[in-house]
């Protein structure tokens, strides 16, 4: 029986999601009936598996049970994490071995010149701190092949046609690369040619020969072909997803090995599933795992989508407030919109990733000025030391939370830690008020007002850059410090409506729970539909986009079967990457339907893409006169996995219950001192409208509610802010 | 009071422009300050809301240039930085801009200024929502006609407010020699599709003839076009977002902070040159072959070959600004080796801006606190307007490396030595045309070596390779697979590093890159030219660093006829690299017409088989290279950076690589060389007096290349540069030169 | 990072620096304008002799006090005499004037200057034969007087600690008087 169908028993009574954060590993425990509990435990990156279980314990308490009897009862367990980063960042990988197109062995030094990526504006600007990357490969394991195959060019029939090989593969350099590799004792092969997303025939020889060496050798290590794990245009990108594959991927398989052997261990039965950068969970005998990168803040993204076709919203707008970043994520048409290209940890990869956007501005963001009296909020973060009120040596957004009176320092973290708010306070004058020669209730609220902003602009930017109009979404605040601020950064901002969770602080763990079992195929092409074509062109052009669908759908259900998976339950979503004629970047379009038999099924492709690019550029950047190119198609294939059920709850009274007030407490907001109502997430009921001046706190995160606001909790308990 | 029409409305004379221009510069040359803006009132009065309004103005820049550079059809525009997005004032002056092109602020207020004093207000009207485009170098500031600019005016009841800018380089630019930078050009008329600033559309749209045009006057038209939609859609939705600014914070709001935004920036970039340089003299020079004999048969007066001379004095003024003083630099000629003020300004800002700017508002501020002296005559400000500019990046970017050069020297005698380095990165573009067997005629250039180079040596540290780009912050040099799309007959057999391809020292430059081009199916014909900066006659600067040498030139190596497929049939073993280009002939492995130019090649018509190699991106050393550690020298070795044979010539290190690639060091040889190289060094000098009187002798005998003797008469014609040179040589005021 | 001491200084001297600090150093938000005082004092501890240093012009090269002098003086100890001249002519000179002698600075011989339109010198002291600058440059053309500093002003007006012996002569270029009485 699948994995999937063992995954869909209903005997099994809980879903177990984990976010493995760099500081914190969060648990999500979702019961039958749909509610969660959450579990917290302190990242062990030496043994994740120790701090899985650990914080499963955790989760697990708080229902009165044991980690045992929730792995007995899980029907599924999924793990995000940040592994692969550490074993980037560490330059703790596999040594890598790497066999070019002859003439291309400096890329890996070159790296296109990319000495810049995740810098901000002014670092950029100032050269001297332009710098390459750790390679993942050290340049003496790069061996040259001889072999040339035709990419195809803008001129398309008229020239020579894209696959053919002008440069016969040169077996000699084959042989010789591979003895040295042998020789260098390399743990795993990577092989590069130009073009090969094109045509893999010279990739899979020359795989296949180094396959036999080896065995001759008997040596059992990966061979790795860059058109079978990223099979688009641009080598360099190319070049480094087969080096993250190789460099980093394995490591992980190993972690994620090791987790799921502890939860089995501890009486889990079924398969330990983690996320996709582009959304999707897998399990660990997905091939390329270097696709999952990012997979932590991807089950924010995705635990958004969910929520949001559970409430019927169309586009979403989500924020992600932590203790160092603020990230922002855009959900359009219920579809997470996914960056071809990303720029990740100093590299630029060619791997379709959920398109993230982060400010350098979080919870724990240092507060300074400069010599000029210009005000500074990180990017230094004081990440778990929280602040002066705690751990840390400088003002932070916390401390200054604190010193207003938003943040109760005897109720962090639900009173297992107790803040210094003297401290908070003292800081903020002597560092920050004095200076600038404001009272600190007015340093206070400037700063929290330039945070807010440089979060509000972030969100701003990634809907306006994108050309959306801000009133059509709605915003979901997350993340620990998220409800703290959203009263801020939704401040003066056209928003269809702005809701939070009581579970906002582990809502990225409760995202990987809500993760489909999705695996995304896609392959270059090389189309022209030049303007005017007749019949028998779009025609021709069918065949090639059908043939290619249709082939991808092959290769899902035999890839898919090899993780246990029966084709009878796949489903698929199809699309492709278009163009005009002679433009360099190609533009997703989704299709409602992915076949391809007659001319007029060109013709919706042709409006499906004028409709996607007329929704991001004025109508003055239309250019149908050049003719369109098709240089990718892809499917997306979705096995079914059990998820968590978002419960409807009675509707009870607009008055929140006694039991759930606990205090009134004086906050400086805008300027002005309040009295704040507090009440208890845990007591409000669904139906219930908490008047602002008010706040709702909660172990792990604080609601506040500004006066004339409010915030109303609907069947879901979700709370919307008005 | 006088006033205007404009759409209907009559508009008081203080909101026109010509006066906003006349009274920008009075009060500045009254005040010092901007506007005059003694006081930064809405920065004092409320700072926070100062710079949320700040940064508003910074996101409308960056979401458009974000959105709008996947319009691109060059990659050059899309991802390599070139192009930019600017936020600008009603008189030109940036305030905020993207990434990118960012030194080519200096031309916008050259075009408005065209604009505003040929009555543009009047006729053709300056109304919101217009679109202005040129590329013009004399009327427009725009280096060279391959950079295209678009210029949006953004008004509020009829007052412009504001301008959206943008430029980006194209593809081609519609000269008789194809490509970006045509070479062999003797003047403006050869420079290809120039347009001064014309209004082509209205309310963001472009007119229909002006595609026309371009698909007429250019040979890669779609292209530019696609280009010429791209920058207008930034500017579109730069325009979208100052008329909700300019709404929310109030139209007197927006132009008073505007005002204090530039000055504030000024203060600051001012304070940071003083902070970091030291008042002095530090001058500089450079070198450009024009090799034309032969080539301009029908234009006797271009029939020659030139040294182009550029000379510069580095000084401060009496704020601590900075004084670029370019005199002694050639005459203009009738080579494309020309440009006007306007454009120099756009070379001469790289490197400052990046250097001062970084930490502050990178606005028009800085261009105020740089006096940079174009002498009428010389190649920076010709006395005429039909002067040929299609090639001034060539030296205009050498010229601002002077500049660079002497910041870092700076940086160096006070004690920052984290910022100072050899500033050098030479570029080159491949570019021509071709028609392909069909009769499909088509256009090209080939960008990579122009997206980016090594960085040089720091005092304490080697330059590392593909770092950094003068032109812009966004070093990019692409993917092979996306030119090879773009440009059919050229196909990279080599695409790496150039071993031992750098100017070296103590601590070395980082190499350069290399390309071999290998043309395949080049139908009924193709001709090949380059565009570029220093070819390796010349280095890139005269003067290297404290004892290191400077970056060398561009290297050109063609090959005709070859025996390509042969070397393909036998083993595969094909040439990757200039260097082996040439290296494979001299073992008689490669066969064919096989040139090594040292200057700008003519045309080459092309054929299958035949190659175009060219090595470019070599940055300079610091420092002796006889104090280099050993160690290094052999890393160098051990990653392929440095052939053994020139480790011992250069560094006396003998060493020598296994096929493991395990590299090996004699102690006792080496130190045997070291000691030989000391040697030959005391034998092989002279006192630098007796050396002086030596050379006064050949040059009171004329003894030197009559060329050379010509760009010394160019030179000498101008006054201060006249006494220096017969001040150092002590020649009398009657010797003719 | 907000000042760099003395420590750090020396291992970016030295040239042994780990790149974070380098980094950190670059990453201020405003150069210490005290690094110029450090610097002379790692420099001065590093030369053999004891005339005070004024300012570093080379990796070897110093304007040093001699007496009521302001002369060149080389780690060495090698003295080129007034800093007002070019100590370009105190230096000792090698000209590479053959396409072969080109060829042994440059690499691949493709990158070498053309030796019919350029000359190579390379200067250097004649007490340690260090090279102390390098020149590509066409034969006939003048020496390069590199850098030029106005002491006075530098050290009064962006120091904040004027010379003793301040003088509106000590920027004036002595080059030509130099040569004229040779």
């Amino acid at each position: 029986m699948s994995v999937s169908k063992e995954q869909l028993q209903k005997d099994k009574k809980y879903i177990l999601a984990l976010d493995a954060g760099g500081t914190m590993t969060d648990t999500i425990l979702v019961k039958d009936d749909g509610t969660f509990t959450v579990g917290k435990a302190l990242t062990n990156k030496q043994d994740e598996s120790a701090s899985y279980k650990e914080s499963v314990e955790d989760a697990a308490q708080s229902i009165g049970i044991t980690s045992r009897d929730a792995h007995e009862n899980a029907s599924v367990s999924i793990y995000a994490g940040t592994g692969m980063l550490n074993t980037l960042l560490t330059g703790t990988g596999k040594k890598v071995g790497l066999l070019v197109t002859r003439g291309f062995e400096d890329m890996s030094v070159m790296e296109g010149g990319l000495t810049y990526l995740g810098q901000t504006q002014s670092e950029i600007l100032h050269n001297q701190l332009h710098k390459h990357t750790r390679p993942m490969v050290d340049r003496q394991n790069v061996h040259g092949v001889s072999e040339r195959i035709s990419g195809g060019s803008y001129f398309m029939d008229k020239h020579i046609d894209p696959g053919t090989v002008m440069i016969p593969l040169c077996l000699k350099h084959i042989k010789e690369g591979v003895k040295k590799l042998i020789k260098t004792e390399v743990e795993v092969i990577g092989i590069l040619f130009i073009n090969s997303y094109i045509e893999q025939s010279h990739e899979h020889k020359a795989k296949s020969i180094a396959l036999d060496m080896l065995k001759d050798a008997g040596i059992d290590i990966p061979v790795v072909c860059s058109s079978d794990i990223a099979p688009v245009s641009k080598e360099n990108n190319r070049l480094k997803s087969l080096l993250l594959q190789c460099f980093a991927a394995e490591h992980t398989r190993e972690t994620i090995a090791d987790v799921e052997k502890t939860a089995i261990e501890d009486g889990y039965s079924a398969r330990l599933l983690t996320l996709l950068s582009y959304g999707g969970a897998v399990n660990v005998e997905y091939p390329r795992l270097y696709e999952t990168v990012i997979s932590g803040p991807i089950g924010g993204m995705m635990g958004a989508q969910v929520m949001s076709q559970k409430l019927g919203l169309k586009n979403v707008c989500t924020a992600d407030m932590g203790g160092t970043s603020f990230d922002v994520g855009l959900i359009v048409n219920n579809m997470l919109s996914i960056r071809k290209d990303p720029d990740f940890a100093g590299h630029r990869l060619a791997l379709p990733m959920v398109a993230i956007d982060s400010v350098g501005s979080g919870a724990g963001s240092a507060v300074w000025i400069d010599e000029y009296k210009r005000l500074h909020v990180g990017p230094e973060s004081a990440g778990a030391e929280v602040g002066l009120c705690y751990k840390y040596d400088k003002l932070t957004v916390t401390d200054v939370n604190v010193a207003m009176g938003y943040v109760d320092p005897n109720y962090f973290l639900g009173g297992k830690i107790t803040l210094d708010a003297e401290k908070a306070r003292k800081a903020l004058k002597e560092t920050i008020a004095d200076p600038l020669g404001l009272d600190i209730y007015q340093a206070g609220k400037g700063i929290l007002s330039v945070v807010n902003a440089q979060m509000r602009d972030a969100a701003k930017a990634i809907l306006v850059s994108k050309g959306y109009n801000t009133g059509d979404f709605t915003m979901m605040c997350y993340g620990g410090a998220g409800p703290v601020h959203m009263w801020g950064y939704t401040q003066d901002f056209e928003l269809a409506d702005v809701i939070t969770f009581p579970y906002a602080a582990a809502f990225s763990a409760f995202g990987g729970a809500c993760a489909e079992y999705l695996h995304r195929y896609h392959m270059g092409v090389v189309i022209s539909i030049p303007n005017g074509s007749d019949d028998a062109e779009k025609m021709s052009v069918a065949n090639k986009i059908d043939g290619a669908w249709r082939s991808l759908e092959e290769k899902a259900i035999a890839e898919m079967a090899s993780e246990g998976i029966d084709s009878e339950d796949l489903e698929y979503r199809y699309g492709f990457y278009g163009r005009y004629m002679g433009q360099l970047e190609s533009f997703e379009t989704l299709l409602d339907e992915g076949s391809a038999k007659t001319p007029e099924d060109i013709d919706k492709i042709i409006v499906a893409f004028e409709e996607m690019y007329t929704n991001i550029y004025p109508d003055g950047a239309r250019f149908p006169d050049a003719g369109y190119a098709i240089t990718e198609v892809f499917v997306q294939a979705v096995a079914p996995k059990a998820m968590p059920d978002i419960i409807e709850h009675e509707i009870e009274g607009v008055a929140p219950p006694e039991a759930a007030y606990v205090e009134t407490r004086k906050v400086s907001h805008e300027g002005e001192f309040h009295d704040f109502k507090v009440w208890q997430m845990s007591e409000l009921k669904a139906g219930n409208i908490v008047h602002g001046p008010s706040i709702i706190r909660d172990p792990m995160t604080t609601v506040i509610i500004p006066p004339e606001k409010r915030i109303e909790i609907d069947k879901f308990m979700v709370l919307h802010y008005k | 009071m006088a006033t205007v029409m404009k759409e209907g409305l009559r508009l008081p004379l203080e909101k026109t422009l010509a006066f906003k221009l006349s009274e920008r510069d009075t009060t500045y040359e009254e005040t010092g300050c901007y506007w005059g803006t003694k006081e930064l009132t809405l920065k004092d009065q409320d700072p926070i809301k100062y710079e949320q309004f700040f940064s508003r103005l910074q996101s409308a820049v960056f979401a458009a240039r974000e959105k709008a550079r996947y319009v691109a059809a060059s990659p050059g525009g899309r991802e390599m930085g070139e192009s930019v997005w600017a936020l600008a004032t009603a008189e030109g002056d940036t305030l905020a801009m993207s990434l990118g092109f960012i030194s080519h602020c200096a031309a916008f207020p050259v075009s408005i200024k065209h604009m505003i004093d040929n009555d543009f207000e009047e006729n053709p009207g300056i109304n919101d929502g217009d679109v202005f485009g040129t590329d013009d170098p004399l009327t427009s500031g725009a280096p060279h006609p391959g950079d295209t600019y678009t210029l949006v005016p953004i008004a509020v009841e009829g007052e412009v407010i504001a301008w959206a800018c943008s430029v980006n380089h194209i593809m081609e630019a519609g000269a008789p020699q194809a490509g970006s930078w045509p070479v062999f050009t003797v003047d403006t008329f050869m420079d290809g599709f120039v347009f001064p600033p014309m209004k082509t559309g209205e309310n963001l749209r472009q007119a229909k003839w002006w595609e026309t045009l371009w698909m007429r006057r250019t040979r890669a038209g779609a292209m530019n076009i696609l280009d010429d939609k791209m920058r207008l859609a930034g500017c579109s939705m730069i325009h979208g977002s100052i008329h909700e600014i300019a709404e929310e914070y109030g139209v007197e709001y927006y132009k008073q902070a505007c005002k204090e935004i530039i000055e504030e920036s000024r203060r600051m970039i001012l304070d940071n040159m003083r902070s970091t340089l030291i008042p002095g003299r530090y001058e500089g020079s450079c070198f450009r072959i024009s090799m034309l004999k032969g080539q301009q048969k029908i234009w006797k007066h271009a029939d020659k070959n030139e040294m182009v001379h550029v000379h510069t004095m580095f000084s401060q003024d009496e704020k601590g600004g900075i004084v670029f003083d370019t005199e002694g630099s050639s005459r203009w000629g009738y080579h494309g080796f020309n440009g006007y003020p306007g454009g120099s300004d756009v070379g001469l800002y790289l490197g400052i801006t990046t250097t001062f700017a970084h930490s502050c508002k990178a606005s028009a501020g800085v261009n105020m606190n740089v006096d940079s002296i174009y002498h009428e005559g010389s190649i920076y400000n010709p006395d005429t307007e039909f002067a040929s500019c299609a090639n001034i990046w060539a030296q205009s970017m050498q010229m601002q490396c002077l500049s660079s050069s002497a910041i870092h020297r700076n940086f160096f005698m006070r004690g920052y030595l984290e910022e100072a380095f050899a500033p050098e990165d030479s570029w080159d573009g491949v570019q021509g045309s071709g028609v392909l067997e069909d009769g499909t005629p088509y256009g090209f250039t080939n960008f990579e070596w122009v997206g980016g180079g090594a960085m040089g040596a720091y005092p304490f540290k080697d330059g590392t390779p593909c770092t950094w780009a003068q032109h812009t912050q966004l070093c990019n040099v692409g993917n092979s697979e996306e030119f090879e799309y773009l440009i059919p007959p050229l196909h990279h057999l080599g695409r790496k590093l150039e071993p031992g391809y750098c100017g070296h020292g103590k601590y070395r430059g980082g190499v350069g890159q290399s390309s071999v081009h290998w043309m395949q199916e080049t139908g009924q014909r193709l001709g090949v030219t380059r565009g570029g900066s220093a070819t390796s006659m010349t280095s890139y600067l005269a003067a290297g660093m404290n004892g290191g040498y400077p970056a060398p030139g561009v290297i050109t190596v063609t090959a005709l006829n070859t025996n390509i497929p042969d070397l393909i049939k036998a083993d595969g073993d094909t040439p990757t690299t200039a260097g082996e280009v040439l290296a494979y002939a001299e073992d008689g492995k490669l066969t064919g017409d096989i040139t090594s130019w040292k200057y700008d090649p003519p045309e080459q018509s092309m054929g299958d088989n035949d190659l175009w190699a060219n090595a470019a991106g070599a940055s300079g050393g610091w420092g002796d290279p006889l104090e280099r550690d050993n160690s290094s020298v052999v890393e160098d070795i051990r990653i392929g950076q440095l052939p053994e044979d020139f480790a011992k010539t250069m560094y006396g290190v003998v060493a020598s690589k296994d096929e493991d690639g395990k590299v090996t060091m004699d102690a006792a040889a080496t130190k045997q060389e070291q000691d030989a190289l000391c040697a030959s060094r005391k034998e092989n000098s002279k006192p630098a007096v007796d050396w002086w009187k030596e050379q006064k002798a050949k040059v009171e005998s004329h003894t030197i290349r009559e060329e050379l003797l010509d760009m010394y008469r160019s030179s000498t014609s101008f006054a201060g540069y006249d006494k220096h040179y017969r001040n150092f040589w002590q020649l009398d005021d009657d010797f003719e030169i | 990072m907000d000042i760099v001491d003395k420590g750090l200084l020396q291992q970016l001297v030295e040239g042994q620096i780990s790149d974070i600090d380098v980094d950190e150093m670059r990453r201020m938000t405003k150069k210490d304008p005290e690094r110029f005082w450090t610097y002379l004092d790692v420099l001065q501890e590093k030369v053999t002799w004891d005339n005070k240093i004024l300012m570093r012009l080379n990796d070897h090269l110093y304007i040093v006090m001699n007496g009521s002098e302001r002369i060149v003086k080389c780690d060495c100890g090698q003295e080129y005499g007034d800093y007002r001249v070019n100590w370009k002519l105190h230096a000792d000179i090698q000209v590479r004037d053959t396409q072969d002698s080109m060829e042994k600075v440059y690499y691949p011989s493709a990158a070498a200057p053309d030796a019919d339109w350029m000359e190579v010198r390379e200067f250097y002291c004649p007490g340690c034969t260090a090279q102390l600058a390098v020149e590509i440059v066409p034969p006939g053309y003048p020496l390069i007087f590199e850098s030029f500093p106005d002491l006075d002003r530098f050290y009064r007006e962006m120091m904040g600690k004027p010379l003793a012996d301040e003088s509106p002569d000590w920027f004036k270029d002595k080059t030509t008087d130099f040569l004229a009485a040779l």
